[in-house]
């Protein structure tokens, strides 16, 4: 008697949350996992910060712009295994992963309709496959879990060659795009629509057409997937190229050009959501005027302000500041001078678009392009050059987005014939067109070594030779001084290394 | 993918197992109890007779037990008549006096009493003019080795081992001396007697106290195990409102270290040193029987306790199974006595304040810090008009330190009404005790009443009640926040003079002077804390019943409990505050706003427990049998609003303003237990404690759920042996040995499930609507176990000179297997930490106490109590190759990613970790502007560094300083530890004086950090940043204004925490009773009490008692704490 009446006297239930057992048996529960999905792309440890600002900054367009010294600052190539802001977008990544694993470990659970169960799956293999995309991108060759985790008993994880990790990516994301809605039927740029995930594929391509793998097989699958969203009529390119990013600020979509963004909402303040992002003050135009506050953390280089050759190239203006606020404490606009090339922030977005009121010093709601038809029409004449050399095809593409912002055409006399040349374009153009979009670093790697090495050498001695004295400055320089061979890759963080003994770290750390 | 493969679970074969085994068990134990019962004479006598004849008194026995006493009526008519009064007690007993002093002797079989004449000691001659006799205690039991003297001479004898004797006395007359130790000395006359039978009474001594254990109570002399008591009236010496806060240095093997002086701040106490490394490390609090993990233990009036003991061995806590590992702390409070009512009134009343403050440069040395920092800032503020820095000379600044301490009243009143009779006994108190803080805008209240009733049923049968209700507040801003929002940083930092002789700073609002200086000081930090609100008030109401029932050597004693903490913390910034203020810009969006949150936490516990005493000749045996159960609640919900238009509603206002997070929560848990305890006594000379607990937790998953805990002790008063005869100056002798397991299950009540989280913090924005996003929250451990410590303990007591030196002697091992580690992951797997058992710690450790009676005349005594304890910690394995785990601390955004902490196989657990800095740069170490090659850089770069800056130690020896080397810098844990406490008395005098002391322990002192050169820019400085590097000044000791190089822990601030503390003094003047006897009163006192009088100590802060981030990981720690007051109180104790 005392056996029966202890055994259930010491069966507590827990009453404050859900155990991952007695989940995902509705749709809305699945649908709830999967928000949690997609919400691993707006962390501090991915794009709300540190995909896009430090971990991606120090290129040949943007350098980290503050002067703040530690001993560990990956923006400005300060850093090492045991760097947090390294660590955190591993585990921040990962979590997303076992995130997307748990959901289609127990999506068949929910009776429910079979196309909803199919976008829900399509959408977290895509996920979960994009997430692997920027580990393997940023680390190279690292651990590939398609099982959720049920306990912490195996901490020995092995790394998988990034050759498997590349085509698992391939086929996943292939499965996917055949499984989700079309985004005219979404009808925002939240969710990862069939095209998105094309125009992704065309990236996993092109990426996989060069450093390292160089399978240059994978040109042709590259063009095919962006032809296929250039071809299905869902897609086209903003009139005003500007608009594009204040659409960004104040919460407005443009599913026809901004095909995939991580969505950010509200300022963090008056209610209990904390849904803001820090795009606008990372990138905003320095002020530290209360209503407006902005840390411009983000400079461009002089090689981007130069980069656009013809003045009536609208992007200039709006990716490169023309101009500073007086005394860095008002909102009083001051135009900078034609030679003041070094100094000029980062401008794409501009916090006096964001419509939600009070700005916040930290947090905004700006969301960030994950991927842009203009980026699909490139990456189609990149493709194209490379298969066919500089093509009618390819510089209509390539013309098609130069035409938008008002800059010079590549047509008669202008006309590119050699493929190198071409490719150089191309190079340049992606710059011109998508600077600041968390790009850049990932562009120079896998156009190779050499390029990425030698642009940073560039920047250090144009740095050191040109720039006005001033800590940033010098900062900025010392951080260009400082990549090397290994920057290629990230270290393995500190944190998975000392305790899974099956890791190893990559060269050079 | 399965998920649900243990839904199929139905009965556990472990736990059936052992509740069969239990079952038979108990079984077994009771018809063995019940057949040995029989002949038991356990009968309690009540009787009162004056010069009664014996043989009256013998019919009166016998009506009360029905025993048969058989006698001749020849020899009673020798008898002499009887006095005794006697309430309950043994039959033998009763017999023992009756026959003291009769030439007559009993013996008892069956239910029979036999009385003879007393035998001529037919196996030894008798001799002429001797005496003999036997000597026993009042039981009955013979005393081996009393000795007896005949007063005057040198003539004396011992007892044998039958307790008989015989002693030559020449001419029949004189005095006999029995005396021995432990037991009253007796002088008889002789009067021609021929016989002589004594009983002896117990003397109460420290080797008689009674010493409370779990589930029971044990005369001193007979423990096994190592428990310390707290010398309780001492304690009460203390003027502080909790025990916990004067507990320092009172009993060996505990130290005690608060974080820091706030009122009501947390006190660690830990036990024989850290077994756990992540989880908690406190004992088990056992109040008034009701075991308790984390009591608030404010809630306790120190003047309502009676006694207070610390279990420290296996052999001690075992029985308390899987919540004793950390030691256990039980208090009993006092009860009522048998006689008329005594009404007490004790009051105090005193003041506060700080034993120092931190020098800060004058305004002269502020502006030339600031001017070297930034001459343009200086140029603006400070300089306009043509002033330069001499004008700022012999100008007088603010302390703003004079403005948030203050001189801080504290009061306590005590009433209480103790009294009753036999039957019944009560003890009604209560207390108000308002205590100020010494930062402004602080305090502790505690409003409280204590109610305990003990009634006598019948013989058998008891029953009572123990009710505590306290009412505490506790109110004011933590002083401790991150780097600029810390009160004291903001004081502190705060600029002393402003460069515009109109602007008086004390009476701005707000320091619009300084632009641009989002992180840095500018709103006014007096104004600030006298407008913020934090106020935690807690109402915690403890109960406790009891029967005890006593039946044929058997006690029964049922008890239950109920606790009720409800707790209310409420928050408001109103607009004149720095987080309320519009003007604020780190603020300003927020507006007013505030914050209520209730919580619940009720424990409720049964306890059944049969005692069983048994004594067959010299052997007794006490056999303790019981079965808890034991459950604990929590719930908690709160709101916070922001924006709140109204400033004068506070919190009741929150209402109107902007409804922001809301936080909802509850848990539960459920412990049961079986436990056991055997003690074995022969002749209280060799002892033998076994004990065993089975508990069986719903924080653990089937399977899982049981933990068994068991121990064993003997020990030897080798002074009871012949051959320990001679060495006379040794009164008592003890050696204990005990081994046993304890456990540790203070993890959260659901830790091995993993968890879905469905926060609004993690909602993801579809189409700029937050979706609710379920992500994974913790991960399971389906195996998740007890931690286990195996401790082994041998300690030895001695007293000498009939216990007027007593002196103890403990020596310790532990190992903790299977810690409750929330353990590092590999964050591939999702998830960055789970909890699991791995992970091994030991300590060992000394530990000795004395006590002496120095000096004891009839107007004169002195008397010292004397402690040391010797901890050493080491982590033996962490998580699975894991080699060492760092731990950093939060307190200033640039340090926070780094770690000033590491545990590290083969060392102690938190080891602070940093570079060995080794002075400045100098000039000699550049040519011309650029650091030579040869010289290591301190993380800055090359080029950059310059004469005056910071200089590290080039371990690695690559030429750059960075992580690689970083180094052990120090150790927070004391090489010692203990107290010292003397007591003198002088006619109605009286004085106590207890020092205590930390030797050896290291502080990492982080306020130098930001004021020795690394705060803001407009910012004050320690006035010891004067001497920093100039080419003029070429010192090592500061770097130059802006030569701090890149954020580091080094050994820099790394300071020697060793401290001795007056720690207590209270000297008190008793009126002599005659005088005051036609004033119905029995007892007035007046006395004097001060805490925290004097510290000796070389550390440089406030306060070496500081570990503001303490943990297990991170002790020793100061940040910004609130300083320890000193406090000196008069007080007045009335006793009618």
């Amino acid at each position: 008697m005392i056996s029966l009446s202890c055994t259930n006297f010491l069966e507590t239930e827990p009453t404050d949350f859900s155990s991952p057992d007695d989940f995902y048996n509705t749709e809305d529960q699945l649908n709830q996992a999967l928000s949690g999905v997609y919400s691993t792309l707006a962390k501090d440890g991915t794009y709300a910060r540190n995909l896009p600002v430090e971990l991606a900054l120090n290129t040949d367009e943007a350098f980290y712009k503050k002067n703040f010294t530690t001993y560990t600052n990956p923006a400005q190539y300060n850093y090492d295994a045991a760097t947090p802001i390294i660590a955190a977008c591993w585990k921040t990544l990962y979590e997303g992963i076992n995130r997307a694993n748990y959901l289609l470990a127990n999506a068949h659970i929910p009776k429910m309709d079979e196309t909803k169960r199919n976008v829900i799956k399509g959408e977290a293999m895509f996920l979960r496959a994009y997430y692997y995309f920027i580990l393997v991108s940023m680390w190279g060759d690292v651990p590939l879990i398609l099982e959720p985790t049920l306990d912490g008993k195996n901490v020995n994880i092995p790394k998988t060659p990034q050759r498997e990790i590349y085509s698992f990516i391939l086929r996943e994301m292939t499965a996917a795009q055949s499984m989700v809605d079309k985004i005219s039927d979404i009808g925002f740029s939240g969710r990862a629509s069939k095209t998105t995930m094309q125009g992704i594929l065309a990236r996993v391509c092109l990426k996989m057409a060069g450093e390292p793998l160089k399978d240059v097989s994978k040109y042709e699958l590259a063009r095919a997937w962006a032809d296929s969203v250039i071809t299905s009529n869902e897609h086209e390119l903003n009139a005003d190229y500007t608009q594009i990013f204040k659409n960004h600020s104040s919460d407005q979509y443009d599913i026809k050009e901004s095909m995939w963004e991580v969505e950010f909402w509200g300022n963090n303040l008056g209610n209990a959501y904390r849904a803001a992002g820090r795009i606008g003050n990372q990138f905003s135009i320095r002020t530290t005027h209360a209503e407006m506050y902005g840390y411009a953390n983000v400079g461009a280089t002089k090689k981007l302000f130069q980069l656009y050759t013809d003045p009536n190239d609208v992007r200039r203006d709006w990716n490169v500041a023309p101009f500073k606020y007086e005394n860095n404490n008002t909102l009083i606009p001051v135009p900078h001078g034609p030679n003041d090339v070094f100094v000029r922030d980062a401008a794409k977005w501009r916090r006096d678009y964001e419509t939600v009121l009070p700005r916040n010093v930290d947090f905004s709601p700006t969301n960030f392009p994950l991927l842009r038809y203009a980026d699909v029409l490139l990456m189609y004449a990149e493709a194209e050059n490379e298969l066919n050399g500089p093509s009618d095809d390819a510089h209509e593409k390539l013309n098609m987005v130069r035409r938008r912002a008002n800059a010079y055409e590549y047509v008669g006399a202008n006309k590119i014939t050699d493929k190198d040349d071409f490719r150089d374009t191309i190079i340049d153009e992606r710059s011109r067109e998508l600077c600041f979009e968390g790009l850049r670093k990932f562009d120079l790697i896998r156009w190779g070594k050499e390029l990425f090495l030698g642009e940073m050498r560039l920047q250090q001695i144009d740095f050191e030779n040109n720039a006005p004295t001033s800590p940033n400055m010098k900062e900025a320089h010392n951080a260009y001084g400082r990549v090397s061979e290994r920057h290629l890759l990230f270290p393995i963080p500190a944190s998975e290394l000392s305790i899974n003994k099956a890791m190893t770290q990559n060269k050079g750390w | 993918m399965k998920l649900n493969v243990f839904t199929g679970f139905r009965l556990q074969p472990k736990v059936y197992k052992f509740l069969l085994v239990m079952k038979i068990a108990c079984f077994i134990l009771l018809t063995s109890f019940l057949s040995v019962s029989a002949s038991v004479y356990s009968q309690k006598i009540s009787l009162h007779v004056n010069q009664a004849t014996l043989k009256d008194v013998l019919k009166s026995l016998k009506q009360q037990t029905g025993y048969n006493f058989l006698y001749s009526t020849d020899i009673l008519k020798e008898s002499k008549p009887v006095s005794i009064n006697v309430m309950n007690v043994e039959l033998t007993e009763v017999l023992n006096r009756c026959f003291e002093d009769q030439a007559l002797d009993f013996t008892i079989r069956d239910k029979t009493v036999v009385i003879k004449e007393k035998t001529k000691m037919d196996h030894k001659p008798l001799v002429q003019m001797g005496i003999q006799g036997k000597v026993t205690n009042l039981k009955g039991e013979p005393l081996e080795g009393v000795s007896i003297r005949l007063k005057g001479t040198n003539t004396y004898t011992l007892t044998d081992g039958e307790g008989e004797y015989l002693i030559k006395i020449p001419d029949g007359k004189g005095v006999l001396i029995f005396s021995y130790i432990g037991f009253t000395t007796r002088e008889i006359a002789i009067n021609d007697k021929k016989v002589l039978n004594v009983s002896l009474l117990e003397a109460p001594t420290k080797l008689n106290e009674i010493v409370v254990v779990g589930y029971g109570e044990v005369s001193r002399k007979d423990l096994t195990g190592a428990v310390g008591s707290v010398a309780i009236e001492e304690l009460q010496k203390a003027p502080v409102r909790s025990f916990e806060e004067a507990l320092a240095g009172r009993v060996a093997g505990v130290q005690v270290s608060s974080q820091d002086g706030q009122p009501g701040s947390t006190v660690d106490i830990v036990i024989r040193g850290a077994n756990s490394v992540s989880q908690s490390n406190s004992p088990l609090y056992v109040i008034d029987g009701f075991p308790l993990e984390d009591p608030d233990n404010n809630m306790i009036n120190p003047s309502d306790i009676a006694s207070m003991e610390i279990l420290k061995d296996a052999s001690a806590t075992a029985i308390y199974g899987a919540r004793g590992a950390n030691g256990v702390v039980i208090i009993t409070t006092k009860g009522g006595v048998d006689g008329k009512a005594i009404i007490s009134y004790d009051g105090y009343y005193g003041t506060q304040e700080i034993t120092q403050r931190m020098e800060l440069m004058n305004p002269y040395e502020f502006i030339k810090v600031l001017s070297e920092r930034s001459s343009s800032t200086a140029n603006s503020m400070y300089f306009a008009g043509g002033k330069t820095i001499d004008d700022y000379k012999d100008a007088v600044g603010f302390d703003w330190q004079d403005r948030i301490f203050k001189t801080a009243p504290m009061q306590n009143h005590n009433l209480s009404i103790r009294g009753g009779n036999k039957q019944t006994k009560y003890s009604l108190s209560g207390s108000i005790f308002e205590q100020d803080g010494v930062l402004i805008n602080s305090g502790y209240n505690r409003y409280q009443a204590r109610l305990r009733l003990d009634q006598q049923v019948n013989n058998s049968l008891k029953l009572g009640v123990n009710i505590n209700y306290s009412g505490l507040v506790n109110y004011g801003n933590s002083p401790g926040g991150n780097y600029n929002a810390a009160l004291l940083y903001q004081a502190m930092a705060y600029r002393p003079i402003s460069g515009n002789p109109n602007v008086n700073l004390e009476e701005l609002e707000f320091d619009e002077e300084i632009e641009d200086q989002i992180n840095n000081t500018r709103f006014n930090p007096v104004l600030s804390a006298q407008n913020e609100l934090r106020e935690r008030i807690n109402n915690t109401l403890l109960a406790n019943g009891y029967g005890e029932y006593s039946f044929r050597g058997f006690k029964l004693r049922i008890s239950g409990g109920f606790s009720k903490d409800v707790r209310r913390n409420n928050t408001f910034n109103n607009s004149k505050t720095r987080s309320g203020s519009p003007r604020f810009p780190g603020a300003a969006t927020n507006g007013v706003n505030g914050s209520v949150l209730y919580s619940e936490i009720s424990n409720y516990v049964n306890e059944n427990t049969l005692t069983w005493n048994k004594k067959v000749g010299k052997h007794s045996f006490t056999a303790l049998g019981g079965f808890t159960v034991q459950g604990r609640k929590g719930t908690s919900f709160g709101a916070n609003a922001i924006q709140v238009p109204n400033d004068n509603l506070g919190v009741s206002g929150l209402d109107e303003g902007v409804p922001n997070a809301i936080t909802s929560t509850s848990t539960s848990s459920n412990l049961a237990s079986f436990l056991g305890r055997f003690n074995y006594n022969y002749k209280s000379k060799y002892l033998l404690t076994a004990s065993f607990r089975a508990d069986g937790s719903s924080k653990f998953y089937k399977g899982n759920k049981w933990g068994y805990f068991p121990s064993a002790a003997v020990s030897w008063r080798f002074s009871q042996e012949d051959f320990m005869k001679p060495l006379s100056f040794i009164s008592d002798a003890k050696l204990r040995a005990s081994a046993g397991v304890t456990g540790n299950n203070r993890i959260s009540d659901f830790a091995y499930m993993s968890t879905i989280d469905m926060s609004v913090t993690t909602s993801y924005p579809f189409n700029n609507q937050p979706s609710n996003a379920a992500v994974l929250g913790e991960l399971r451990n389906l195996d998740l176990l007890w931690e286990s410590t195996f401790q082994s303990d041998l300690g030895v007591d001695l007293s000498f000179l009939k216990d007027k030196i007593t002196f103890s002697i403990d020596a310790y091992s532990k190992t903790t297997n299977d810690l409750l580690l929330y353990a590092n992951l590999p964050t591939s797997l999702g998830y960055s930490r789970s909890f699991k058992n791995i992970g091994k710690i030991g300590n060992k450790g000394l530990e000795f106490s004395i006590y002496s009676m120095n000096l004891k005349t009839k107007n004169f005594s002195w008397s010292t109590n004397f402690n040391i304890s010797l901890n050493r910690n080491k982590v033996i394995e962490l998580a699975e190759n894991e080699e060492v785990l760092l731990s950093p601390v939060t307190w200033h955004s640039q340090f926070n990613q780094l770690s000033p902490y590491i545990a590290k196989i083969g060392m102690p657990i938190g080891m602070f970790y940093g570079l060995i800095w080794e002075g400045n740069y100098q000039l000699e170490d550049f040519d011309g502007s650029l650091l030579k090659s040869t010289i290591p850089t301190n993380g800055d770069n090359r080029q950059d560094i310059r004469p005056g800056d910071i200089k590290y130690r080039d371990i690695t020896g690559d030429g750059i300083v960075n992580f690689d080397d970083y180094t052990i810098i120090g150790n927070p844990n004391p090489k010692h530890f203990g107290g010292l406490s003397n007591n003198f008395t002088y006619k109605g005098f009286d004085l106590n004086v207890f020092f205590q002391w930390s030797y050896g322990n290291d502080i990492l002192n982080a306020n130098r950090y930001i004021f020795e050169g690394r705060g803001g820019v407009i910012q004050n400085y320690f006035a010891s940043y004067v001497n920093r590097w100039s080419v003029d000044n070429p010192t090592n000791e500061h770097f130059r204004v802006g030569g701090s190089g890149p954020a580091a822990y080094s050994s820099k601030v790394i300071e020697d925490g060793s401290y001795l503390r007056l720690k207590t003094v209270q000297f008190g003047y008793s009126f002599n009773p005659k005088l005051i006897k036609r004033l119905k009163i029995d007892a007035i006192r007046l006395y004097a009490s001060a805490q925290n009088l004097y510290t000796w100590t070389s550390y440089s802060g406030f306060d070496p008692e500081v570990s503001a981030r303490a943990s297990a990981l991170t002790p020793g720690f100061d940040w910004s704490a609130y300083p320890r007051a000193r406090t000196i109180t008069f007080g007045l104790n009335i006793t009618l």
